[in-house]
């Protein structure tokens, strides 16, 4: 009985698969993005600067948002109004008093910065 | 009276963890108290004796309640176990997470953190087989339900694995186990556990060996990832770490993990130690790197943590605590960031933790000035 009871344990596998690597795909594999040019150029700040927190393990995956309309639908963004946008309220690049994001990590790069605003001023 | 407190007892009752910092209660390594030797998981009977003696508050028992008494009632449902092959434990933790106190974006949510049910299996002299079963609640994302990822359950193995000790200084290990890396802190958000991928989920099937000496301590681990993930996204590869204890009551430490997927590489170094402060004070340090290198030359860079941790034990059953942490994102840039604050850690019952932890993060950078980010976290752990 006890050695049934343990070859039983060993059997068993976990349900729930997320961690750390759950969107490894999506952030550091082959991406098929559906969009505007200037979404293939903010695609990769996002992934780069929110991916590492925004991924299954902790908040909704990011890298795996490859259709640029999904970022409208889910309110992430409003087109042509980027002050009215929540990844760039959020952003401490802001200022404002909503903006602390990237959490726990810097302030995006101007540049990088201007090309997400870029994106969805002339949606 | 006595019948409210043992009513009051029984509905709070709870099992206390062992945490790294309990090296300042003179235990340099985990096997003392835990069934896994590199900490974390289900302790052991002797565990829980400690744990309701030393480690928690006897302010609340009345005064006729002996140690032997609360020892006693250390066992699951405060009994004292009448066989010696199978233990079973039921976790919880929850926490308020308050964001931007007093601000005028301040946020508040109740997390409720884990919600396991633990089974051990034990056989042979001095547990030589152990298994071990650890099945819980395990929040999804903001309760986001993610498109493409599979098994989108809230519920998960964290552990199931098999030992053997062959002997009382060597024992392998078979099974799904957290990777041996660093210090194994209770804080999974910590830089040191999250750049190297050893947070709360990442736990992976493998083989592990584990040495103990007089002073020495080793660990070496093979991985496959965890085998409930698709085969791409799994991690697989080695870690190893060991320790060294110094003037008898402290560690020093270095691990080392190389892993790979399709798409990520990782090669993570970490250096740490634990300082004895006596009385259940102690001190944890460590600081490490990770390289990624990735399928499609996104993100490649190296990466740097630190940790410094300071816990004094002003009584039997509280713990005063500082937290530091130093994180650069990419060493390429001049840009980091600090997290530190302070907090309380008290077990006022065996089986009953409360804590208050205050949070600030600060960035820096040369060109960029942002305002500091602030939150609170009120957190209970109880268990059965």
């Amino acid at each position: 009985m006890k050695l049934v009871c343990l070859a039983l344990f060993t059997l068993l596998v976990g349900c729930q698969d997320l961690n750390s690597n759950s969107s490894d795909r999506e952030k550091y594999g082959p991406t098929s993005l559906i969009g505007s040019d200037n979404f293939r150029e903010a695609y990769p700040i996002l992934v780069k600067r929110c991916g590492n927190c925004h991924t299954s393990n902790i908040h909704a995956a990011w890298a795996s948002y490859q259709n640029e309309q999904t970022w409208i639908d889910l309110n992430k963004i409003v087109p042509s109004d980027s002050r009215n946008s929540q990844i760039i309220i959020r952003t401490i690049n802001t200022g404002g008093n909503n903006a602390n994001m990237p959490q726990g990590g810097s302030a995006i790069p101007d540049q990088e910065y201007e090309t997400l605003i870029r994106w969805i001023d002339n949606l | 009276m006595k019948f409210i407190f043992y009513i009051f007892f029984f509905f709070l009752s709870a099992k206390v963890h062992a945490y790294v910092n309990f090296i300042g209660h003179g235990y340099t390594s985990c096997l003392n108290c835990h069934y896994n030797p590199s900490g974390g998981g289900p302790i052991n009977d002797y565990g829980r004796v400690v744990a309701a003696t030393l480690i928690s508050s006897g302010a609340l028992y009345p005064d006729n309640v002996t140690e032997e008494q609360v020892a006693n009632a250390s066992g699951f449902l405060f009994r004292k176990p009448k066989q010696n092959f199978f233990r079973t434990q039921i976790n919880y933790r929850g926490f308020q997470l308050v964001r931007d106190p007093g601000g005028d974006t301040e946020t508040k949510r109740w997390i409720n953190m884990q919600a396991d049910a633990r089974a051990i299996l034990k056989l042979g002299e001095n547990d030589k087989f152990v298994a071990v079963l650890n099945y819980g609640y395990s929040p999804l994302p903001q309760g986001e339900k993610i498109d493409g990822v599979k098994n989108q359950t809230e519920w998960r193995s964290r552990e199931h694995y098999i030992g053997y000790r062959a002997t009382p200084k060597f024992g392998v290990y078979a099974g799904l186990m957290d990777k041996v890396f660093g210090l194994k802190t209770i804080e999974h958000t910590a830089y040191s556990r999250t750049f190297p991928q050893m947070t709360q989920n990442d736990q992976t099937h493998g083989l592990m060996g584990h040495y103990l000496a007089d002073k020495w301590e080793f660990f070496g681990q093979y991985f496959v990832g965890n085998l409930s993930q698709e085969d791409q996204l799994r991690q697989k590869g080695f870690s190893g770490m060991a320790e060294r204890t110094i003037f008898d009551t402290h560690r020093i430490g270095a691990s080392v993990s190389q892993s790979k997927n399709e798409f990520l590489q990782l090669l993570s170094y970490s250096a740490h130690t634990k300082l004895n402060l006596k009385e259940g004070s102690a001190v944890l340090a460590e600081v490490g790197q990770t390289s990624r290198s990735t399928e499609n030359g996104a993100n490649e860079n190296v990466g740097r943590f630190a940790l410094l941790q300071t816990y004094l034990r002003p009584v039997r059953g509280l713990y005063v605590l500082s937290n530091i942490e130093y994180n650069k994102e990419d060493t390429k840039r001049s840009d980091y960031t600090v997290r530190w604050g302070p907090g309380v850690q008290y077990f006022p019952i065996q089986k009953l933790e409360v804590r208050f932890d205050i949070y600030n993060i600060r960035n820096f950078a040369p060109d960029t000035s942002t305002k500091d980010n602030w939150y609170y976290l009120v957190q209970t752990h109880i268990w059965l």
